[in-house]
């Protein structure tokens, strides 16, 4: 069963992969936009159409616009343009991002850059439920240590080093040709709740701070700051327990034509144009997938000739094995994961009685296409019950993989201890048992046999 | 007429031969009123018995041996195997074989049913044998008729009520019949025999303990009144020696018998005994002078030793102190206090004094006249039924559960007294009654007069010389007799043999109505969620999940692991906050509760909700106290006067949840507590209503999935609800609130 899925499923990636590279969730995208904001992004949406998205635009304010028909989704991903209205029309209540989400619909949505700019209520509260808080209207990001450009008198403009992430994280924003591009924004920046759904994707630069522009006061003092160097996100990314994405763009500038540009300063090509890319392909799933592959185990007791059997026994090697591939742009490769991190397994009831890290198999039971072999061999405890092999896998930026099998772990029957003559200690008494029904035959046997000595005159005292 | 009765009393050959043959019509006819009388309805009851034997008779022995049931307990998952009593099951999976074998397969189902009613007449059968060694026979046959029907024996054995009972009360009579029989005639093989029964009770019935220590106790009695002699010797150690090795071989049972301090007394007896035999034996080897002086220091050095041995066994560890159970026979308070689990169960409660005349009847009044009777011929078989009569008579006070046990002894007893009684007064100066078929028909055969008597006849004939006041005596306990038939009858339809998952009641017009919404429930379980659902519920629905719906379940009714089923006590005694995670680490499903406020059904979750919380209690006194579940007058309330933390409560949510809308507003009323509820009925943000059957007793709930976006429930419906979100600045919360950012620091 699991054969044939995967084959039909092998048939109708390759079967896409003849077009261009597209995202997991689907080609399907709705475009929010007002007429004169969509001459500002024409790269942006010429390169997804490039990479088989297809593109349907409606105004915020649009009557016919439906994001669920039937209850089916219409749409697999949304982007959502700054608007200069006040808010954006009776279709698209915060409600219905979140229905879209729950149905497994990607969504990106570009924030103002400007900071007269309204963000839409609707906008706001989506964004509040998923744990990122927008600073009130007004509000700009700005450093007045890294100028982009000399001439721009607030200091709204920042440059931003492409992002970089810890060791044991995947940096899936930096697939441009120039590792050392520098990135144009202008916006008002967000802040993150603690919630571990929300990432940020790109963050402030040390000394950049999100201010009230309308203060009258020349100084920002903490009482009007918003939120401050890497505590400030400019690109925020969400990733919903069933892996749909929601990705908060601070301001809208850093995805539009206008940064495609030369940075004034160092006179190089700004990275933006392929931040874009990362930024989309992420959000619309053409990077970061995992996909399990196959899962086995098997153990000691029956050899490799029973796999992922029901029943274990307690105290017995048992070897545990998941196949991992990760999804980029147009296929799947064997995922491979990052040298800091690793691929945990437990083996849980109730509580893990087990949490050991898989290392990648050479030899594989299944060979599988395109994904790595994480395995490890462990001895079950000395405890019986209904246990789980699980892989509980969720990093920053990579599809959830939740993998649970459940498995009896028996106790030992009765006929499978060591008998009573294998145990050393036991010899003892054995030999005494056997010495006592020796014994009582000898005795029986003596007596039956000896004959009895006459001797009347006792004889007859008793009986 | 007249030749039926030259054949009865002029030949004692031809008399002899037809009286067997009516104590073998006579038997057979309360047999079969016994089987008759307990069909009144047929359920079978606790499932996993009959999942046991089901299993035994799919997989073979061995299987069932080996059988780890991972089920039962989610998710320790049971040790089958080792962990019942396996008697039951062989029992019917043997008759199942042997009926294959003679061509009759017959479904295990029907056997499982039928066992109870068949083993109630083999039961009278002991009871007959029981008797006949105390009296004779014609007492055997009446003490077999009360024990066919008596209430308090009916109460376990009705057609399907498969559990271990079932079987273990005539094995319990049969083991007691052979310890009788070998005691009387000093014979090995009658201990072998009641041994081997005793094994076969061993493997029934955890009540096994109260022959291991009332035959002890027998001896021990005995020896005291000075009354050792070789035969209790013969009996006692051959059935001890077999008898011990034999039960060990239950695997359930395993060393208990050696290390557990409810076996002791019998070892101890064991012990004793071959004292006693050693100093009878001395004393036909040396003088009498002699021997007081042994005796003394033999008495002395016994003692000593005997103590010291038993302190240090018992200080190291060895020997297991008392078990909690056993306490609270002793006390009946002990359990209330230190293990609620116990208490919780109605049958662990101590019995109420209708109750023995409920169960008994008549007999009751005639159980302390046949132990009188006893004291006075008072031979060794005697001193057994005062012994039992003694120790049943407690514990049956002690527990209403035990009112089994004692059942069998009031039934011989009053037997004896009726048989004594009618021996006394069937007789018309001289003695020759006949007295098997003691019933009411007797008065009219003693008109008979005939010489030369064959029965009961003692030298010294003093009988009644009224006619008189033997009619009106004999009147009067055929009358008893005919209403004892007519109490159990009542008794067995009305109170025995309603089954607990359908409830009758009487509609106004006086037409029964059923009322099924258990196994509606269950069947929509067994329908609508997927195999390995795991459900929570509280222990007393656990089989009953397992077997009619099939489904997973975290406790059920032979859990032993008490903090697994305090845990479920807590998360019905906590709020949603806390019950939560403990049902998403258990990765609940479903939750199901019992509710009786709308129908009046007394039995439901609310109303053993102090149980939960005492037991959850007991492990985590910390988070769970019962004083906060009544109010501060000390009242167990329900209504708006209820506490917070009752009110908090999952159990008071889910069972009251949408509970006030069924009414006008205000008037919502709780039938089993009387009490008016709140119009605001309780909200739940954790668990969707799932199902409430037709008359609201079972409701079951869908545990919640984490929400999509990792926020908690009680936000998502407060957002759901049209509500800001609240306490959190920025976002749509305006200038002055809103400037700073919420200052979480991510690393």
């Amino acid at each position: 069963m699991g054969l044939t899925l995967r084959s039909v499923l092998t048939a109708l990636i390759s079967l896409v992969s003849l077009s261009q590279g597209i995202s997991l969730t689907g080609p399907r995208t709705l475009l929010v936009l007002e007429d004169d904001v969509k001459t500002q992004f024409q790269t942006l949406i010429s390169d997804l159409e490039a990479r088989g998205f297809t593109t349907t635009t409606h105004t915020p304010k649009s009557t016919t616009l439906s994001l669920f028909q039937h209850e089916e989704r219409v749409y697999d991903n949304i982007i959502i343009f700054p608007t200069k209205l006040k808010g954006l029309g009776p279709n698209l209540p915060s409600s219905s991002f979140l229905k879209h989400a729950t149905a497994g619909g990607n969504i990106l949505i570009l924030l103002p850059s400007s900071e007269d700019d309204n963000v839409p209520a609707a906008i706001a509260e989506l964004a509040t439920q998923v744990d990122i808080f927008l600073p009130p209207k007004g509000f700009a990001v700005v450093n007045h240590f890294d100028l982009a450009d000399q001439v721009e008198p607030e200091h709204n403009t920042l440059l931003v080093d492409l992002p970089s992430f810890q060791s044991d994280t995947k940096n899936y924003f930096n697939s441009g040709e120039d590792k050392a591009a520098k990135l144009l924004y202008r916006g008002a920046g967000l802040a993150l709740g603690s919630s571990p759904l929300v990432q940020p994707i790109l963050k402030a630069p040390r000394f950049a701070y999100s201010y009230d522009t309308k203060e009258a006061s020349s100084f920002a003092d903490d009482e009007n700051v918003f939120s401050a160097g890497k505590q400030l996100a400019l690109v925020a990314g969400v990733q919903t327990r069933n892996n749909a994405r929601i990705t908060f763009v601070g301001g809208a500038d850093l995805l539009a034509d206008k940064s495609f540009t030369k940075v004034a300063r160092t006179n190089q090509m700004s990275g933006n144009r392929a931040f874009a890319k990362d930024v989309t392909a992420w959000t619309f799933k053409e990077t970061g997938v995992l996909r399990v592959d196959g899962i086995e185990h098997w153990g000691e007791e029956f050899g490799q000739g029973v796999v992922n059997g029901d029943v274990y026994r307690i105290k017995h090697d048992v070897t545990f094995s998941i196949a991992l591939s990760e999804y980029s742009y147009d296929h799947f490769q064997p995922y491979v994961a990052p040298a800091d991190d690793a691929v945990q397994f437990e083996f849980t009831m109730l509580d893990p009685y087990y949490r050991i890290p898989l290392s990648a198999s050479s030899s594989p039971l299944t060979q599988h296409k395109n994904s790595t072999t994480y395995s490890t061999t462990f001895k079950t405890p000395d405890q019986h019950g209904v246990f789980t092999f699980t892989v509980n896998y969720k990093r920053p930026f990579l599809s959830n993989v939740h993998e649970k099998r459940a498995v009896t772990v028996r106790h030992f029957a009765h006929n499978e201890w060591t008998r009573s003559w294998g145990i050393s200690g036991s010899w003892p008494w054995i030999a005494g048992i056997w010495v006592v029904v020796v014994g009582w035959i000898g005795f029986v046997g003596l007596w039956l046999w000896s004959k009895p000595v006459v001797a009347e005159g006792k004889g007859k005292k008793k009986q | 007429m007249s030749t039926v009765k030259s054949i009865l009393f002029k030949d004692p050959a031809s008399t002899e031969s037809t009286r067997s043959i009516l104590r073998v019509v006579i038997l057979l006819t309360i047999a079969a009123a016994a089987v008759a009388s307990r069909l009144f309805s047929v359920i079978l009851d606790p499932w996993f018995n009959f999942r046991a034997s089901k299993y035994l008779v799919k997989h073979g022995f061995f299987d069932f041996w080996n059988w780890f049931d991972d089920r039962t307990w989610y998710p320790l998952g049971r040790v089958t195997g080792g962990t019942l009593y396996p008697g039951l099951m062989v029992t019917s999976g043997a008759i199942w074989h042997a009926l294959r074998m003679i061509s009759l397969p017959v479904d295990i189902r029907n056997i499982c049913v039928l066992l109870a009613p068949g083993f109630s007449g083999l039961t009278a059968f002991a009871t007959y044998l029981f008797t006949k060694e105390m009296k004779d026979s014609g007492a055997g046959l009446l003490a077999a008729a009360f024990m066919g029907i008596a209430p308090g024996y009916i109460s376990r054995s009705v057609a399907g009520s498969y559990d271990n009972e079932a079987i273990a009360i005539f094995l319990l009579m049969f083991t007691f019949y052979l310890w009788i029989k070998a005691a009387k005639l000093g014979s090995a093989m009658w201990g072998g025999l009641c041994a081997l029964f005793y094994f076969y009770m061993v493997s029934a019935w955890g009540g096994y303990v109260f022959i291991t220590n009332l035959i002890p106790l027998h001896v021990l009695v005995l020896i005291l009144m000075g009354r050792y002699s070789g035969r209790i010797y013969v009996a006692y150690s051959s059935w001890y020696a077999l008898g011990t090795l034999a039960s060990m071989q239950v695997p359930f049972v395993g060393f208990l018998p050696v290390k557990t301090s409810e076996h002791m007394a019998a070892l101890g007896i064991f012990g004793l005994i071959q004292l006693v035999a050693f100093v009878d034996y001395l004393r036909g080897q040396v003088s009498s002078k002699q021997f007081n002086t042994l005796l003394r220091a033999l008495v002395i050095l016994i003692t000593i030793v005997a103590f010291t041995g038993l302190v240090t066994l018992t200080v190291t560890g060895v020997i297991a102190p008392w078990s909690g159970r056993f306490y609270s026979l002793w006390d009946t308070g002990y359990a209330k206090i230190h293990i609620p689990i116990i208490a919780s169960v109605s049958e662990h409660q101590p019995t109420a004094w209708p109750s023995f005349f409920f169960d008994l009847n008549m007999l009751i009044w005639l159980f302390p006249a046949g132990v009188y009777l006893c004291f006075r011929q008072l031979t060794d078989e005697h001193v057994f039924i005062i012994v039992y009569s003694v120790m049943a008579s407690y514990f049956a006070g002690v527990m209403v559960r035990l009112m089994l046990t004692l059942t069998p002894i009031v039934c011989v007893t009053a037997a004896i007294t009726v048989s004594s009684i009618f021996d006394t007064y069937l007789e018309i100066d001289s003695p020759e009654e006949q007295e098997d078929d003691s019933e009411s028909k007797k008065p009219k055969k003693e008109k008979v007069k005939e010489t030369g008597g064959f029965l009961s006849s003692r030298a010294p004939y003093i009988g009644i010389y009224s006619i008189t006041s033997k009619v009106a005596v004999v009147g009067a306990f055929s009358v008893y007799l005919v209403l004892f038939v007519l109490h159990c009858t009542w008794v067995t339809s009305n109170a025995y043999s309603s089954p607990s998952v359908v409830l009758a009641s009487r509609m106004p017009d006086g037409s029964q109505h059923i009322i099924d919404d258990f196994r509606e429930a269950y069947y929509w379980l067994r329908k609508n969620t997927p195999y390995d659902a795991k459900i929570m519920s509280w222990w007393d629905y656990g089989y009953q999940i397992g077997g009619m719906a099939d489904r997973t379940t975290l406790v059920d009714n032979n859990t032993w692991n008490n903090t697994h089923i305090a845990t479920v006590g807590k998360a019905m005694a906590s709020s949603e906050e806390v019950s939560y995670d403990i049902l998403r680490k258990h990765e609940v499903d479903y939750v199901l509760i019992i509710f009786g406020g709308l129908l009046g059904y007394s039995g439901d979750d609310i109303n053993k909700f102090l149980w939960m919380v005492r037991i959850a209690e007991g492990v985590w006194p910390q988070e769970v106290q019962e004083r906060k579940f009544f109010t501060h007058r000390g009242e167990y309330k329900v209504d708006h006067e209820a506490t917070d933390t009752m009110k908090n409560s999952l159990m008071y949510k889910m069972s009251y949840y949408k509970f006030p809308s069924l009414f006008p507003p205000g008037q919502a009323q709780d039938r089993v507590r009387g009490a008016r509820l709140p119009s605001e009925g309780p909200v739940l943000h954790t668990l969707d209503e799932a199902f409430t059957s037709e008359n609201w007793i079972v409701r079951i709930y869908k545990v919640k999935d984490l929400d999509q976006f990792g926020r908690d429930h009680f936000s998502v419906s407060a957002f759901e609800g049209g509500k800001k979100k609240k306490g959190k600045k920025g976002g749509m919360a305006g200038r002055a609130a809103g400037k700073r950012g919420r200052r979480v620091v991510r690393i």
